[in-house]
């Protein structure tokens, strides 16, 4: 008995050991045929291969026919194009990509805690051709050090997207720019019987991305801030602008759809587009789905304003992603990662598909946006007058976005006061920093 | 005798061993590689992990509320989806075991809704729940249609429950269907001659008969229900403030999002303890119930 197991295990190892003797037949055919790709590097103009993975389902087309012209111009690359995003967990999806060893060679970092968590990956971008066209604070992002590690490509701004045609309908001539003036129109929108918000506060980036920006946005010096919440020194329970937030949540519940923690943000567009939600917590990004549900509509974006005084009258308008190259891929392949950004951004071709196909509001100077609607053309316009207010969301700490917006739906539902959820909040951040 | 012994080695190594080597590397050898994450601290993508020790162990235990919440919803979510999708299951298969005239083609619509996905489904019963249900409760006034659902932990609760039980009774329905129809006609017959009634007939030869079955789909449907993740993920996210997240949901969380891959280990690996006490626990009691005709 005792000696049929030893044989089996015996067996066993051998079956293993075969298995492994076949694993590293394999890395020793893997590595030649590396050697081999290298030597053929080195005799022609470099073959290579180029993996470049982005996450806006809606531009997949888009940046494959960019890919093309890029082939086009450039015959000894090949540009497979992955677009991961959506309602999907993309990051999830690319820690497995580079767990798996086939991370892509450009992929997108949303802001400096991304930057952190794959930090391990990114190569150094200064020096790159574009940095001298881009627009400052735009660069801002990913500059650490001194080193630009990203380059951004587009710039995009939120606040409340608003039907035009209801405002003049309920007769308001006057854009809000103010508590007490949003809270008037709101009146009269529910008074010309339409919903004058869709809020989608089911929807956690919503609340806890983009609306809980704004109170840290609108403080006079905002890095600051958050330097002072990071060192223990500052508390949002104490804080004016973040007491005031509690306005502008009551307000947009009070007159806003019955059920707010049932609809999502695609309720809110749905609501939006077919006329019967006036105003909706959103950004440019929602202008494509709002013309394909109604070609007509005639919209416009309007600040989010927290109390009554006039620096309300902002708009949040910040860098959504910045791509950056691997620098684990082969160093030709880098070069023509870096070439492939640049010729994005800073040729003709690029530029024309920016602007024109992916309806960007390019972080470039120089380039002329069109292809813009209603609220892209209002994002330039609070730019142009300097009436703009940052994104700072990039530097929450991983998992604080999620922490918000549990705690405002919480709220929300009378489950606590406004001040125990700051208070949760500042506990949270302390935890999760 | 010695040959007869080797060929036996052999075959067992034929037979078994590609399913081991299979098993080793892709289940064992991911639950040991967890076993040493859940010891250190790690963000999933960094290229070293730092030895912590048991410090993750000890961080579950104190402190972590939404991990507490997530338990006692995953228990309580356990408890009504077993008991719920097993009854209406067991009752289903009675009732389409009858001589009917469309029972074929019933079970087989009530066994449909197994082959979707369920990522699809939990989309498909967010729009029926957030926009159809609202639709039905304008036209016609009936309260439950008028509920705010999924935007309560009640109707949160009770919408996850709604769904699984969709999903599932189908299958567990044909296990019953198959353990009733296996009943030797003669016990009845018996019975029914011995003047038994309906009732003791169902609570005297036929439950009996099917504990096993029983066994078999209350196995299943725990182990479904304590791991739930993607009918709830693409339902409800969680939400309203976390009071629908399962704890597969929050070990993904945070391993993937909070980028916090140790604590999420060391969660993933006591979940792992406690659900294999419940389902060993489970099949150790329904054995005992188990009789032969």
């Amino acid at each position: 008995m005792s000696r049929k197991l030893l044989t089996t295990i015996v067996l066993l190892i051998a079956a293993a050991g075969l298995l492994f003797a076949g694993g590293q037949q394999e890395g020793a055919q893997t590595e030649q045929q590396g050697a081999q790709t290298e030597e053929k590097a080195a005799a022609q103009a470099e073959e290579v291969e180029l993996h470049f993975f982005q996450f806006k389902p809606y531009l997949d087309e888009e940046y494959k026919k960019f890919a093309d012209d890029f082939e086009k111009e450039n015959p000894n690359v090949t540009v497979t194009t992955e677009t991961i995003g959506g309602g999907t967990q993309w990051q999830t999806i690319l820690k497995s990509k580079f767990a798996a060893d086939e991370g892509p060679d450009i992929f997108p970092v949303e802001g400096p805690s991304q930057y952190e968590l794959w930090s391990d990956y990114i190569a150094d971008l200064s020096g790159e051709p574009w940095i001298d066209n881009a627009v400052p604070f735009a660069l801002e992002v990913l500059n650490i050090n001194g080193k630009q590690m990203g380059m951004p490509v587009n710039l995009e701004g939120y606040g409340y997207i608003y039907n035009k045609d209801i405002f003049k309908e309920a007769g308001i001539n006057e854009t809000p720019s103010t508590l007490s003036e949003l809270e008037a129109a709101a009146k009269k929108i529910k008074s010309a019987g339409y919903t004058p918000f869709a809020t989608g506060y089911s929807t956690w980036w919503v609340i806890g991305l983009h609306l809980y920006n704004v109170a840290f946005a609108q403080q006079d010096d905002p890095q600051a801030f958050i330097d002072r919440l990071n060192a223990g020194e500052a508390k949002m329970a104490e804080n004016k602008l973040f007491q005031d937030l509690q306005n502008i949540v009551d307000l947009t519940v009070e007159y806003g759809e019955k059920n707010p923690l049932t609809t999502d943000h695609n309720k809110q567009v749905q609501m939006f587009a077919n006329g019967t939600a006036a105003m909706i917590q959103q950004g440019v990004w929602k202008e494509v789905p709002i013309f394909e549900a109604n070609p007509n509509a005639n919209v416009g974006l309007l600040p989010i304003p927290l109390n009554d005084s006039a620096q309300m009258d902002r708009v949040a308008v910040g860098v959504p992603f910045n791509f950056v190259v691997n620098k684990t891929s082969p160093e030709p392949v880098q070069e023509a990662a870096k070439d492939f950004l640049n010729y994005l951004v800073n040729s003709k071709t690029g530029q024309k598909y920016m602007t024109e196909n992916f309806g960007f509001i390019p972080a470039y100077k120089g380039v002329d946006p069109q292809g813009l609607k209603g609220v892209g053309k209002d994002i330039l316009g609070y730019a142009g007058r300097d009436k703009t207010i940052p994104w700072v969301f990039g530097q929450f700490p991983d998992g604080f976005a999620n922490e918000v917006s549990n705690n405002i739906q919480a709220y929300i539902a009378d489950r606590q006061d406004w001040n125990t959820t700051l208070e949760r909040l500042d506990a949270a951040w302390q935890k999760l920093k | 005798m010695n040959n007869r012994r080797l060929r036996d080695i052999r075959e067992d190594i034929f037979f078994i061993g590609p399913g081991f080597i299979i098993f080793t590397l892709i289940v064992l050898f991911s639950f040991v590689l967890g076993i040493y994450y859940s010891f250190t601290e790690w963000n999933g993508v960094n290229k070293e992990a730092l030895w912590v020790g048991i410090d993750n162990y000890l961080q579950v235990f104190k402190g972590d509320e939404q991990a507490g919440v997530s338990a006692v919803f995953t228990l309580k979510f356990t408890l009504a989806s077993v008991i719920l999708a097993n009854l209406l299951a067991f009752f289903l298969a009675l009732a389409l075991t009858l001589p009917l005239k469309n029972a074929k083609l019933m079970r087989t619509i009530i066994f449909l809704p197994n082959v979707i996905g369920g990522i699809i489904l939990g989309f498909v019963w967010r729009f029926i729940f957030t926009n159809s249900f609202v639709s039905i409760g304008e036209l016609t006034g009936i309260g439950f249609f008028e509920l705010p659902w999924l935007g309560t932990p009640i109707t949160g609760f009770w919408g996850s429950v709604i769904v699984f039980v969709w999903q599932r009774t189908g299958y567990l329905m044909m296990i019953y269907v198959a353990a009733i129809v296996s009943i030797d006609d003669t016990l009845l017959e018996a019975a029914y001659i011995d003047g038994a009634s309906q009732l003791h007939m169902l609570t005297k030869i036929i439950i009996p008969l099917t504990v096993q079955a029983i066994t078999v789909c209350v196995f299943l449907a725990l182990s479904w229900t304590t791991k739930m993740f993607d009918v709830i993920f693409a339902l409800t996210k969680g939400g309203p403030f976390g009071s629908t997240e399962t704890f597969a949901m929050n070990i993904y969380y945070e391993a993937f999002q909070y980028n916090n891959y140790g604590l999420g280990s060391a969660k993933a690996i006591l979940f792992f303890i406690v659900v294999g006490f419940i389902s060993t626990a489970q099949v150790l009691i329904t054995k005992k119930w188990e009789v032969e005709a």
